[in-house]
C-alpha cells in the first residue's frame, strides 16, 4: 500500500517537478513569479484534444504542435509584453501583474472556445502493466516518470554545461555584468521562457492523460504548487525544483491515502511554511551573505 | 582630554566558516578622541566595524561600550546607546527625502508608538515636532537644508556623504563611526572633512573612523590602530606608528 | 501630464473633498440598487487593496495570499453573529482583532525570511485558510458555507442599500485615514526606511523585524475589516469566495493603481471592479478584453497608475522652487 502510493506520488511529483524547472529558470533570471506558467499546463493538452480527438491527428503530432506552439506563446508573451516592462525599469510584480493578466486572457480563452466543461484526455498509450511484488506501475506512469526524468536531464545540461545555459546563470547572478560581457540578455530570457512554457506544456499533457480529462480549474492548483515546489527546493537551483516537485507530489499523495484526502492540499502547505521558518534557502539554494 | 574610555573590544574574533577575519583584536577609544583604523584592503577594517556596531556578532571577545557588555545586541539596540555609524558604500533611504532621512536618524530617541500615531496623540505631536526641529538644525550645520525636500539619493556624491553624516549625528550618539568617510573626496572636500571632524570634536563628540587617505588619518587622529590580516600590528599616536617598521613592512612600505 | 500632477499635489486637500463629496453623492444621484451595489463592491475591494497597500506598497512585501485575510475576517464576522448572535459592531472588531492577529502570526517567519520567501508564505496561508473554510465543517459548514448572516442593522434598525453603502465608506476614509497618520510619522518613516534598506534602517535604531510584524497586523486587520463588512452585505459566503484567484485580483489592483499610494489603491480597486461590470454585456469575452486590458496597462505604466508619485514631496519641492523665485 505504502509503496503503491509512493509511486503514485512520484508519478504526479515528477511532473510539479518539471512544471517547476521551467518556472524555477525563469525565477532565478528575472526574480520573476511567472503565473502564466499555470495557464500553460492547461493550455497545451486543451490543443491536443483539439488536434488529436476532435481533428483526428495522430498523437504525436498533435502532442509535438502543442508542446511548440505554448513554447511559442511563452516566448512570445517576454518578447511583446514583459520585454517592454523590464525596459522601463519598472518594479518585477509590475511583470508578475502582466502574466497574470497573460493567464487571465489564456484561461478564458480557452473557456470562450473550449465551454467551461471538463474535456476528456483519451489514453494515447494503452500499455500494459508492471508487476513488481504488489505494486502496480502502470505503462502511463513509466511514461510520465522516464519522459520527465529525461526532459530534466536534458535541461539540466542545457543550463549547466551549454554557452547558452552559462548565459543563463550569469543574467541569474548579476544581469548587468551578463550585459557587459556580451551577453544578449533579453534574447536569452526569451528562451528561457520558450523551455519554461515547454516543459509546463509537456507536463500538463501527459497528467491529463494520466487523469483522462483537463479542465480550467486546474489552472490555480497547478500555479501554486511549482511555485511552491521550486521555493522548497531553493530557487534558480535545478535539482532542488526536481526534489521540491517530487516531495510535494509524494507528501500530498501519501496525505490524500493514510490521512485525508480532503487536507492533502493542506498538509503540503503547512509543511512547506515550517519548512520555510527554519530552513530560508530552501533544500538546496545557497545561503547569501549580507555584506554590509 | 578625559581618560574615561567609552568604548572597548576585547579580544575580538570573526570568522566567516574557514576564514579568519579579525584575530584576536583589541581596541579603545576615550571620551572626545578621534581614533583611526587602517590597514590595506580585506585587513579586517570593516568587519571589526561591523562587529562593534552589531552587525555581526564576533565569534569571540566582549565589546563594551562604557562599562556595558554590547557583544552581540543587534544594531538598533546600540545605536539607541549612543552609537551611530556612515557606511563606506553610502547607503541612503532613496525614496524618503533629505529631510525625512535625517528625520529617521532621531528614531531611536523617539518613543510614539502605534496607537499615539493613530490617535494623534499630544506626546506624538510634540515628539514630531522636535523631530523636525532636530534634524533642520542638523542640516543647517552640515549645509544641506537648501536641499532638504530633494530625494537623497538626487544628491550629488559628496553631498550623499554629508548627508550620512547628518543623518548619524541626528540619533543624538556619542560615539561616531565613520566607515571611509573620504571616499571619492577632492582635496579640497577632504580639507573640508578634516575642519567637519575636528569641530564634532569640540561639539563633544568622539569619533572612531576607517581611511585610506594617509594624510586625513595623520593630521586628524589623536591614536592610529594599524591592522593587517585580521589583526592589530600597531596602535598609538600617528607619529609612532609612521615610525614602526611592521606597519612600513605591512602596509606603508608597498604603498611608497 | 506633469502640470496636472503639480497642481494636484498644491490643492490636494481640496481634491481629497471633492472625491470624497463625489463618493457621497454617488448613491444619491445613482439610486437603482444595482448601481449602489457595485459602489459598494468597489468600496470593499478599495479597503482590501489599501490595507494589501500598507503592506506591499509602504513595506515592500508582496501579499500574494491577500484572499486568506479577507476570508478570516468574513468567516469570523459571520460565526459569530450566526452562532453568538453578536452585533455588527462587535463581529467587525472581533474581525480586525482575529485577522491583526493571524497576520503578526505570517508576519514572524520574516525574521529570517526575505520578502519573496515570504510572499509564498502568504500564498501558502491562504490555500491552508481555504483547505480550512472547506473542511472544518462544525465550524464553517465546508463548502455549503454560512448561510443567512444577518443584514446590519443598529437598534431594530436594517440597513437599506445606501446606508450599507455609507457604512463602507465611513471605513474606507478611516483607513485612509488611519493609513496617513501612520505614514506621516516616525513608524511610518521606519517603514519606509525598513524597506527601503533594512541594514541602514537597523544601523539607525530601526528594529526591522518588529516593524514589519507589526505591519503585517495591521494590514491584515483591515483586510478582515473588509471581510467582515462583506459578510454581513452580502448574506452568504463560502470558501470560493477566498480563492488564490481573488488573491491575485486583489494584488492586481493595488500594483496597478500603484504602490505606496493610497489614491492609487483606490483607482486600482475602482478601475478594476468597474471594468468587469462594464464589460458584462460581451459575456463570455469579457474576462478576456479585462486580462487584455490588464496587459495593456502595465506596458504603459508599469509602475502603476500613480506609483512613484508622493504628492507630499511634490508640493514641499515646489514650495522651496517658489521661495527661490521669491528672493
Amino acid at each position: 500500500m505504502l509503496f503503491q502510493q509512493l509511486v503514485n506520488g512520484l508519478t504526479i511529483g515528477t511532473t510539479y517537478a518539471l512544471v517547476a524547472v521551467g518556472f524555477s529558470m525563469v525565477y532565478s533570471v528575472l526574480e520573476l513569479a511567472n503565473f502564466a506558467n499555470g495557464a500553460f499546463y492547461v493550455f497545451a493538452p486543451y490543443i491536443v484534444v483539439l488536434l488529436y480527438v476532435s481533428m483526428g491527428w495522430g498523437f504525436i503530432p498533435a502532442f509535438l504542435i502543442a508542446v511548440i506552439a505554448t513554447g511559442v506563446l511563452g516566448a512570445f508573451m517576454d518578447r511583446f509584453i514583459l520585454t517592454n516592462i523590464r525596459g522601463r525599469k519598472a518594479p518585477i510584480s509590475s511583470s508578475m501583474v502582466a502574466t497574470l493578466g497573460v493567464s487571465t486572457v489564456i484561461m478564458n480563452g480557452l473557456i470562450a472556445i473550449f465551454g467551461s466543461d471538463t474535456k476528456a484526455v483519451p489514453n494515447a498509450f494503452p500499455v500494459g502493466k508492471v508487476y513488481i511484488g504488489s505494486v502496480i506501475i502502470t505503462g502511463n506512469q513509466l511514461i510520465i516518470i522516464v519522459l520527465s526524468v529525461v526532459i530534466m536531464a536534458v535541461l539540466s545540461i542545457i543550463v549547466y554545461r551549454t554557452k547558452r545555459g552559462s548565459a543563463m546563470r550569469a543574467i541569474a547572478q548579476n544581469t548587468v555584468a551578463a550585459q557587459m560581457m556580451g551577453v544578449h540578455v533579453n534574447r536569452v530570457i526569451t528562451v528561457t521562457f520558450f523551455i519554461g512554457s515547454v516543459s509546463a506544456a509537456i507536463a500538463g499533457t501527459m497528467v491529463a492523460m494520466y487523469y483522462g480529462s483537463v479542465d480550467t480549474t486546474l489552472y490555480t492548483t497547478v500555479s501554486v504548487k511549482t511555485f511552491a515546489s521550486a521555493i522548497l527546493g531553493g530557487i534558480g537551483s535545478i535539482p532542488g525544483a526536481m526534489l521540491g516537485g517530487v516531495i510535494i507530489g509524494m507528501l500530498e499523495t501519501i496525505v490524500a491515502g493514510y490521512v485525508s484526502s480532503a487536507y492533502k492540499d493542506m498538509i503540503s502547505f503547512v509543511i512547506i511554511i515550517i519548512f520555510l521558518i527554519f530552513r530560508p534557502t530552501g533544500l538546496l539554494g545557497h545561503k547569501k551573505i549580507n555584506k554590509v | 582630554m578625559s581618560n574615561e574610555v567609552i568604548l572597548r573590544a576585547k579580544q575580538v574574533t570573526q570568522r566567516f566558516g574557514g576564514l579568519c577575519a579579525v584575530h584576536n583584536a583589541d581596541l579603545e577609544v576615550r571620551k572626545h578622541e578621534i581614533v583611526g583604523i587602517i590597514g590595506p584592503n580585506g585587513a579586517g577594517k570593516s568587519t571589526l566595524f561591523n562587529n562593534i556596531t552589531g552587525m555581526y556578532k564576533p565569534t569571540e571577545g566582549q565589546i563594551y561600550f562604557h562599562d556595558m557588555d554590547i557583544t552581540g545586541k543587534t544594531p538598533y539596540e546600540i545605536t539607541k546607546l549612543g552609537m551611530a555609524r556612515t557606511f563606506q558604500n553610502i547607503r541612503l533611504f532613496p525614496t524618503m527625502t533629505v529631510l525625512e532621512n535625517v528625520m529617521l536618524g532621531v528614531h531611536s530617541k523617539t518613543k510614539a508608538n502605534l496607537l499615539d500615531v493613530i490617535f494623534k496623540t499630544k506626546r506624538a505631536k510634540k515628539e514630531e515636532e522636535e523631530t523636525l526641529k532636530k534634524a533642520e538644525e542638523i542640516l543647517k550645520l552640515t549645509g544641506l537644508y537648501e536641499a532638504r525636500y530633494n530625494y537623497a539619493t538626487s544628491l550629488p556624491y559628496g553631498y550623499q556623504r554629508h548627508l550620512e553624516f547628518s543623518r548619524a549625528l541626528a540619533s543624538s550618539p556619542e560615539l561616531l563611526l565613520f566607515d571611509e568617510p573620504a571616499a571619492g573626496m577632492n582635496e579640497r572636500e577632504t580639507k573640508e572633512l578634516s575642519d567637519f571632524i575636528f569641530k564634532l570634536r569640540d561639539m563633544g563628540y568622539s569619533i572612531l573612523l576607517i581611511e585610506h587617505d594617509m594624510k586625513l588619518v595623520m593630521s586628524i587622529c589623536d591614536r592610529i590602530y594599524v591592522l593587517d590580516h585580521g589583526e592589530v600590528i600597531a596602535n598609538g599616536e600617528p607619529e609612532e606608528v609612521r615610525n614602526n617598521p611592521d606597519v612600513i613592512e605591512a602596509y606603508l612600505g608597498k604603498e611608497e | 501630464m506633469k502640470r496636472l500632477l503639480h497642481v494636484w499635489a498644491k490643492h490636494e486637500k481640496y481634491v481629497n473633498v471633492v472625491l470624497f463629496a463625489a463618493a457621497v453623492v454617488y448613491p444619491l444621484i445613482f439610486t437603482r440598487q444595482y448601481l449602489i451595489n457595485v459602489g459598494i463592491l468597489c468600496l470593499v475591494y478599495v479597503l482590501l487593496s489599501l490595507s494589501l497597500n500598507v503592506l506591499t506598497g509602504y513595506m515592500g512585501i508582496t501579499g500574494l495570499g491577500w484572499a486568506g485575510f479577507f476570508g478570516i475576517g468574513a468567516y469570523t464576522a459571520a460565526i459569530l453573529s450566526t452562532k453568538a448572535g453578536w452585533n455588527f459592531i462587535l463581529t467587525f472588531l472581533a474581525a480586525m482583532a482575529v485577522t491583526g492577529m493571524f497576520g503578526l502570526l505570517i508576519g514572524m517567519p520574516t525574521r529570517k525570511l526575505s520578502g519573496r520567501y515570504v510572499a509564498i508564505v502568504t500564498m501558502a496561508f491562504c490555500e491552508i485558510c481555504r483547505a480550512l473554510e472547506t473542511n472544518m465543517d462544525w465550524l464553517t459548514r465546508g463548502s455549503r458555507g454560512i448561510p443567512n448572516i444577518p443584514r446590519l442593522e443598529l437598534f431594530g434598525m436594517k440597513f437599506n442599500k445606501q446606508a450599507q453603502y455609507y457604512l463602507i465608506l465611513f471605513l474606507v476614509l478611516l483607513a485612509v485615514i488611519v493609513m496617513g497618520r501612520i505614514v506621516n510619522s516616525r513608524i511610518g518613516r521606519g517603514v519606509l526606511a525598513v524597506k527601503d534598506d533594512d541594514i541602514a534602517a537597523s544601523a539607525m535604531g530601526v528594529n526591522p523585524f518588529s516593524y514589519k510584524v507589526m505591519i503585517f497586523g495591521v494590514a491584515a486587520s483591515l483586510a478582515g475589516l473588509a471581510g467582515a463588512f462583506y459578510a454581513h452585505y452580502i448574506g452568504f459566503i463560502d470558501p470560493s469566495n477566498f480563492t488564490f484567484d481573488q488573491s491575485t485580483i486583489i494584488i492586481s489592483m493595488t500594483i496597478m493603481g500603484g504602490l505606496g499610494n493610497p489614491m492609487g489603491s483606490v483607482l486600482g480597486a475602482v478601475t478594476l471592479t468597474v471594468l468587469p461590470e462594464i464589460l458584462r454585456p460581451l459575456m463570455d469575452v469579457r474576462q478576456i478584453v479585462y486580462g487584455v486590458m490588464l496587459i495593456i496597462m502595465m506596458i504603459v505604466r508599469p509602475q502603476g497608475i500613480l506609483g512613484g508619485f508622493n504628492l507630499k514631496h511634490i508640493r514641499q519641492q515646489d514650495s522651496v522652487h517658489k521661495e527661490v523665485r521669491n528672493e
